[in-house]
């Protein structure tokens, strides 16, 4: 054998197909989420048109400063999805989550690429692009669900926080449970996914 | 001695007036029930006294201090809230109770476990219940866990609110007749009920005051 097969151009649009399912499933049932999906799809096939044009370049010309731009620009889109997914009002939250996630997926990427495959060139386009795609896709689930969950109990359960202020607690002590209960969620499909690692594929 | 004065307290909700030109004062030690119609602003006058709330105009004074984002975390470690619909989370009694402890503010106390347990017998919790779910009390069980965690805390004012409203007649006796017997504490009880009705209690309309 030869490697893996080469998928036609006409094969990936036939993929598309795959799509009929969810529809006759939304129709079947009534769910409202046909718009939804059919927008999902066409920005995701537009995306991966764009980007994967300007990939061939990057990769090309592999400048440092090009290949940190274009990871900065990852961690940009990430920090909009997340607060339009928790629904957080953007002048509040959208730098402090840009800040989070550059300094987390920043550290980890060196990590990766400085110490686990010891790269003379950390900002290397094959490594700092495709690793931080990776790491930035994978997360942006939890950090929706951890980001959302906290800020919703917060609100929804605003009586537990003053009353903890009310026994003492300064600021961080009595947002410390509601930290809690939203890491444990964000952490919950992750945990799962590792856990069937190596029996059921389902992370890139 | 003043302990709590609210002075000339101005607060509405949207178009509604809740206190106008409002003043109060609590003296140290003094037993007080505040009463009135739902709705004229009794929790509201706790959430004030806590700093949960602002008022528009006027000022509150905790023992000579005013009450403002600084001072307000000082005033919160001099007092004791319970109110009757307790939201203490979803996990373990037992761990509930220790987290309130271990606060830098409670550490002082060194609460011990056999503390915590001669006040739930007190209460007629058992033991048992200590080391189970939140979720699994009833309104009157969270309730007697607040009101344990209260006096395990010690401070030197009790805001209660409606605290023995989900209790049975023996238990809201035993409990208005434990906090009504702590002397030097400066106790605030919103409630209905009568047995908070006693000789060195006064009685504060909030309907014939606002």
């Amino acid at each position: 054998m030869n490697g893996s097969q080469d998928i036609s151009t006409v094969a990936l649009a036939l993929a598309y197909l795959l799509l009929l399912i969810p529809l006759i499933l939304a129709y079947y049932f009534n769910i409202r989420i046909v718009k939804r999906l059919i927008i999902s799809v066409i920005r995701m096939t537009g995306q991966l048109f764009v980007v994967g044009i300007a990939l061939i370049y990057f990769f090309k010309l592999d400048n440092n400063w090009l290949n940190a731009a274009w990871v900065i620009g990852m961690i940009i889109f990430a920090a909009v999805s997340t607060a339009n997914n928790s629904e957080l009002n953007y002048r509040i939250f959208l730098f402090p989550i840009f800040l989070a996630f550059l300094v987390s997926t920043g550290l980890i990427l060196w990590f990766f690429n400085a110490v686990l495959v010891d790269l003379n060139n950390v900002f290397d386009a094959r490594y700092l692009i495709v690793i931080g795609g990776m790491l930035l896709g994978n997360s942006l689930k939890g950090d929706i669900i951890g980001i959302s969950k906290f800020y919703e109990d917060l609100k929804k359960d605003e009586k537990r926080y003053l009353y903890h202020l009310a026994a003492g607690a300064n600021q961080k002590e009595a947002i410390v449970p509601f930290f809690r209960d939203s890491m444990t969620a964000a952490l919950k499909p992750f945990i799962a996914s590792m856990a069937t690692m190596g029996v059921v594929f389902f992370q890139v | 001695m003043n302990i709590i004065s609210l002075k000339d307290i101005d607060l509405k909700f949207g178009s509604k007036h809740v206190f106008k030109s409002f003043g109060l004062d609590i003296q140290k030690g003094e037993k007080v029930r505040i009463k009135g119609k739902s709705g004229v602003g009794k929790t509201t006058l706790f959430r004030l006294i806590l700093g949960f709330l602002k008022p528009e105009k006027g000022n509150i004074l905790y023992d000579g201090l005013k009450l403002d984002s600084n001072s307000v975390w000082d005033v919160r470690r001099s007092i004791a809230y319970v109110s009757q619909d307790m939201s203490i989370g979803e996990g373990l009694v037992k761990d509930f109770l220790e987290e309130i402890f271990s606060y830098e503010a409670n550490k002082h106390l060194n609460v011990d476990l056999e503390n915590i347990l001669t006040l739930f017998r007190q209460f007629d919790l058992s033991g048992e219940l200590y080391r189970g779910r939140i979720s699994d009390l009833s309104g009157g069980e969270k309730q007697r866990v607040g009101i344990v965690a209260s006096i395990l805390l010690d401070r030197s004012t009790y805001l209660l609110d409606e605290i023995t409203s989900a209790l049975d007649e023996a238990l809201k006796e035993k409990v208005a007749r434990c906090f009504l017997g702590l002397n030097e504490k400066t106790i605030l009880i919103i409630s209905h009920d009568q047995v908070w009705e006693a000789e060195n209690v006064k009685l504060i309309d909030l309907d014939s005051l606002n």
